[in-house]
């Protein structure tokens, strides 16, 4: 029971907070944000969990030095390895000390107030590889993409034909007052994407975590994307602790771990082939993961994604930082 | 995690108990070689005495009930069952063979037991154990009533209820054999968890999985703890409708919805006490069992030795024993409903952590243990060695985030604030060093925590030269039991700060000069050999504020700042302590704790509203704290002054005062003012 003097100290310590503006926090200082929200050209929404000094942090990627893996600086692993399973991946940061804070305490913390931050911050290397992702199947002369239809939605059963105007595979139409996507920043090329995977975590690390951090950035993209996210993966075993091996050992290591999930892998290619694609077209698949360090992971994975597809696939790897 | 669910009868009575290992559960209700042979192994380790059985009481109600009844037909059926070689034993074993989310599973079996005098047969038992798994999975509100639709698809594949009346434990392998290593971990379980509070992860780290034990074998273990009453297993977030925080008693307003892949529903999780492990619905969360009971464990205090001669022991100063004794008496009295908790307000440098001492010593010498919780990390770095000096032979566990030795369990535990999350139960004195600092005050989950990790019969002790107003009011109106300490350990009155009235510091940064007033005080103070404190409001003001005395100083002299976003501020203060430094500014990080032999302080912009009275205050005793330099130099610089600014200096005269009417200040005036005397005259 609260005591009278108790109760009114009480009151008077909150008025301030009933009547003035919402407690707004930085999620990563933990600072009272005043005055007006800081903007970053970016990801104009990450103002709702940043103040302006965390925000100018962010080393976001600007400019990319080797199209294949996304790095912003001069890559010798691409030249290396010339070949790669995926088509291309793209980051939306740096891998700085910073971000290795915040990845650290999403992932190991288990504070999940990061995972929705995480994923906003997605939004511009997810609109990169998208427009990226079209523009190559143009060049490959897909006239489905580009031209008339200019949202380019894939032509599933119940797609734009039954929805009677550009959307995506759920037959969902979206508009700029979707919360997930203010005016302004409308996601674009939906439709480039047939569907949306994630790399998957064992089920041990699973139930120690609680979440797959993987699958919470791509549900984010998926709703951009209007496309189905799909577990077309498995975890065989658990691969250990990627950041104790050396680059051959990652490669060898998770080419083990990772196996496709065949039942839904055939499913989303029969879709596929009743939606009525020419055989020569290939099903793009948005892959998701948290960091792109040495690409062994992306490479296990597309591997495993395409080794059991029935059809031509092209898999592109969206990441949250390239390290 | 997941738990299975189950009821069992005893004696024609219905109870539902969550379970993490189920095999152990079914041999222990009905496997009456097996619960010997672990009852018997498990109480030859201690505590059978002492550790009371979780079923044991209702048990005892219940046979007693029984045996008033009138025998009917079904009493003696029952009685057969609980007859001499079966007593405590269940009848039958109903246990819900689809695991359920922990926390779901806890609240069903509190709902079961709600329910559960009125059930008659076994039929009713599964039908109302199923209907109980489902009202808990249920909830309330909105939520609840939208989960209704996802359960009523699931309604086809309803549970089953499995039935067992007979089952026998791992014959094969030699049944004694595995009981015994049950037994075994159970009561190092028991012994190592005592006092605690810790998550599955955290108590499987302390017994050894996975190097010495595997996961699933320390379940068991647990499971078994728990049935013999020498553990406690709950969720770690707990309640219906309104969530709260089991271990650091956080409520709804810090609970976080997400997904949880670990039980495969949106559960609640606590970002209060976060940094400390996730505390989850579907988490296990472990307590200890206090080994004493409620009546409280330490020996009454007849044995020891009178107060005078354990006081003097110590070499404290009159005024520090006249606080010991205070408090001696109070921790030595009879527990009569009095106060559990003292008051020690005792100025800067009056020697708080030596008065402890004697206080310390009574607990352990009556056979209890201590808790001294301390804000700063560098304060338990400093006090370790300290109190292993003063305590030789005794074991000593310094607990803070970076600390290796988490589990340790000791006579003196000294832990930052937010470790003592991880006690329940646990300490017979816990002393809360600076209660009034950040991050302890007005914060409700360290209250809670600190609250919590007292033993039953357990007191308190709080530490602070500044309380806050309501302790302040309570100690005077006699509702809080208290002892002043008005002055320092070296009987020299505290230094008053002098005032001095110069422009703000953005001004003097703008202008880039040193009002002349200020000058002068900063280089008297280094001629004088003192090491300077320059304390600043605003972190961004450190660096300019340290340039700006640069150019004042006479060529040389080593300046430094620091804050709270300093990286290297650990190394910066190290350099400050060992003289490298001879002028540092810093924020109020450094406000506590830090005692530097000769120093001086300058506390500018002091009008500012981030200086209140108690940390002006507390900035005040940086100074004068060595006997060999008791008259360092306080100045309050600011353009105007301000309630704190008076009040605080109001408080220093008004200690001296109280310490010179008590005849605790030594009768020597401070040597400048002896040489400027003797000059006059």
């Amino acid at each position: 029971m609260m005591s009278w003097t108790g109760f009114l100290k009480m009151l008077l310590a909150h008025t301030a907070d009933w009547i003035g503006p919402p407690d707004e926090r930085c999620l990563v200082c933990g600072d009272r944000r005043n005055g007006l929200p800081a903007r970053s050209s970016e990801a104009p929404n990450l103002e709702r969990w940043l103040c302006a000094g965390c925000l100018r942090r962010i080393p976001w990627i600007r400019r990319i030095a080797c199209p294949r893996c996304g790095r912003p600086v001069f890559c010798p692993d691409c030249i290396r390895r010339p070949v790669r399973a995926f088509a291309m991946n793209r980051s939306a940061v740096r891998y700085s000390d910073d971000m290795k804070a915040w990845l650290k305490l999403y992932k190991f913390r288990g504070d999940e107030r990061y995972g929705d931050l995480l994923a906003e911050m997605l939004l511009p290397a997810y609109e990169r590889l998208t427009a990226e992702a079209a523009a190559a199947s143009r060049r490959a002369g897909e006239a489905a993409i580009a031209g008339a239809d200019r949202s380019g939605a894939a032509r599933w059963p119940g797609g734009p034909e039954a929805a009677g105007g550009p959307c995506g595979p759920w037959g969902f139409r979206r508009h700029g007052a979707d919360p997930a996507c203010p005016a302004g920043v409308r996601p674009s090329g939906r439709g480039v994407w047939h569907a949306v995977t994630y790399v998957p975590v064992s089920r041990e690390r699973a139930e120690e975590r609680g979440f797959n951090q993987a699958e919470r950035l791509a549900r984010a993209a998926a709703k951009w994307a209007n496309a189905p996210l799909l577990p077309l993966l498995r975890r065989l075993r658990d691969g250990g602790k990627q950041s104790q091996r050396g680059r051959i050992e990652r490669f060898r290591a998770m080419r083990a771990a990772f196996g496709p999930d065949e039942t839904e892998i055939r499913r989303l290619a029969a879709r596929f082939v009743r939606a009525g694609r020419s055989p020569g077209e290939p099903l793009r698949i948005l892959l998701v993961d948290d960091i792109y360090t040495t690409g062994a992971t992306s490479e296990a994975c597309a591997t495993a994604i395409r080794s059991a597809a029935p059809c031509n696939v092209l898999v592109y790897v969206l990441t949250w930082a390239r390290s | 995690m997941k738990g299975y669910l189950y009821a069992f009868a005893s004696a024609g009575r219905w109870s539902a108990v969550v379970t993490i290992s189920p095999e152990v559960d079914l041999a222990f209700w009905l496997d009456a070689e097996f619960r010997r042979t672990v009852e018997e192994m498990a109480s030859g380790c201690g505590g059978e005495g002492t550790g009371k059985r979780q079923y044991g009481k209702a048990e005892e109600r219940q046979n007693g009930e029984a045996a008033t009844w009138p025998g009917g037909g079904r009493e003696g059926r029952l009685t057969d069952g609980a007859e001499a070689g079966r007593s405590g034993l269940a009848d039958v074993v109903l246990l819900l063979d689809e695991p359920l989310p922990l926390g779901i599973a806890f609240a069903a079996a509190e709902r079961f037991a709600a329910k559960a005098r009125r059930v008659r047969g076994e039929a009713r038992a599964a039908r109302l154990l199923r209907a109980c798994a489902r009202g808990a999975e249920l909830g309330g509100g909105l939520r609840g009533t939208l989960d209704l639709f996802r359960i009523f698809g699931r309604e086809g594949t309803a549970r089953r209820v499995r039935r067992y009346t007979a089952v026998r434990w791992d014959r094969a392998s030699g049944m004694r054999e595995a009981a015994r290593k049950l037994a075994a971990a159970v009561c190092e379980a028991a012994d190592a968890l005592e006092g605690r509070a810790l998550l599955r992860g955290e108590a499987h780290a302390l017994l050894g999985v996975p190097a010495r034990r595997s996961a699933a074998f320390v379940d068991a273990a647990l499971q078994l703890a728990a049935l013999l009453g020498r553990l406690r297993l709950g969720s770690a977030v707990a309640g219906w409708r309104r969530r709260r925080c089991r271990r650091c008693g956080s409520g709804e307003a810090h609970m976080h919805r997400t997904p949880c892949l670990a039980c495969g529903r949106v559960c609640a999780y606590c970002e209060a006490c976060l940094m400390l492990g996730r505390s989850r619905e579907c988490a296990l969360l472990v307590s200890g069992i206090p080994a004493g009971g409620a009546s409280g464990r330490l020996r009454p205090a007849d044995g020891l030795p009178p107060v005078p001669v354990r006081l003097a022991r110590r070499g404290l100063s009159p005024a520090q024993s006249a606080a010991a004794e205070a408090a001696l008496s109070w921790l030595e009295s009879p527990d009569d409903g009095g106060s559990r908790a003292f008051l020690i307000w005792a100025v800067t440098g009056a020697g708080k952590t030596e008065m402890m001492f004697p206080l310390i010593e009574s607990v352990l010498a009556r056979g209890g243990n201590v808790l001294i919780a301390t804000p700063r990390r560098d304060v338990v770095l400093e006090l370790e060695p300290r109190i292993r000096r003063a305590f030789p032979g005794r074991t000593v566990a310094a607990l803070h985030g970076a600390s290796r030795e988490k589990w340790t369990k000791a006579d003196i535990t000294i832990a930052t604030t937010h470790q003592t999350i991880r006690f329940e139960a646990g300490f017979d004195l816990v002393v809360i060093d600076e209660l009034d600092a950040f991050p302890y005050h007005n914060n409700p989950m360290l209250q809670y925590a600190a609250e919590k990790s007292l033993a039953p019969g357990g007191r308190r002790v709080l530490l602070t030269a500044t309380p806050p107003a309501e302790l302040r009011r309570a100690a005077i109106r006699g509702r809080l039991p208290h002892a002043r300490v008005p002055v320092r350990h070296h009987g020299h009155p505290l230094p008053v700060p002098e005032e001095l009235r110069i422009p703000p510091v953005r001004e003097l940064i703008r202008r880039n000069a040193v009002p002349d007033r200020l000058k002068q005080a900063v280089l008297a103070s280094l001629s004088r050999g003192a090491q300077l404190f320059v304390f600043v409001p605003r972190i961004a003001d450190t660096g300019p504020v340290a340039s700006l005395l640069r150019g004042v100083c006479p060529p040389g002299t080593a300046i430094g700042h620091t804050s709270s976003r300093d990286e290297r501020r650990t190394e910066t203060v190290q350099r400050f302590r060992n003289r490298e430094l001879r002028l540092l500014v810093t924020t109020t990080i450094l406000e506590r704790g830090v005692t530097i032999p000769r120093s001086d302080v300058f506390v500018l912009d002091a009008d500012s509203p981030l200086f209140d009275e108690a940390s002006l205050e507390q900035m005040a005793g940086r100074a004068g704290r060595s006997k060999e330099d008791p008259h360092g130099r306080v100045y309050f610089c600011a353009p105007h002054a301000t309630r704190a600014q008076r009040a605080a200096i109001r408080r220093i005269r008004e200690m001296n005062a109280i310490a010179a009417a008590g005849g605790h200040i030594r009768m020597e005036a401070p040597p400048g003012e002896v040489r400027a005397g003797g000059l006059r005259r």
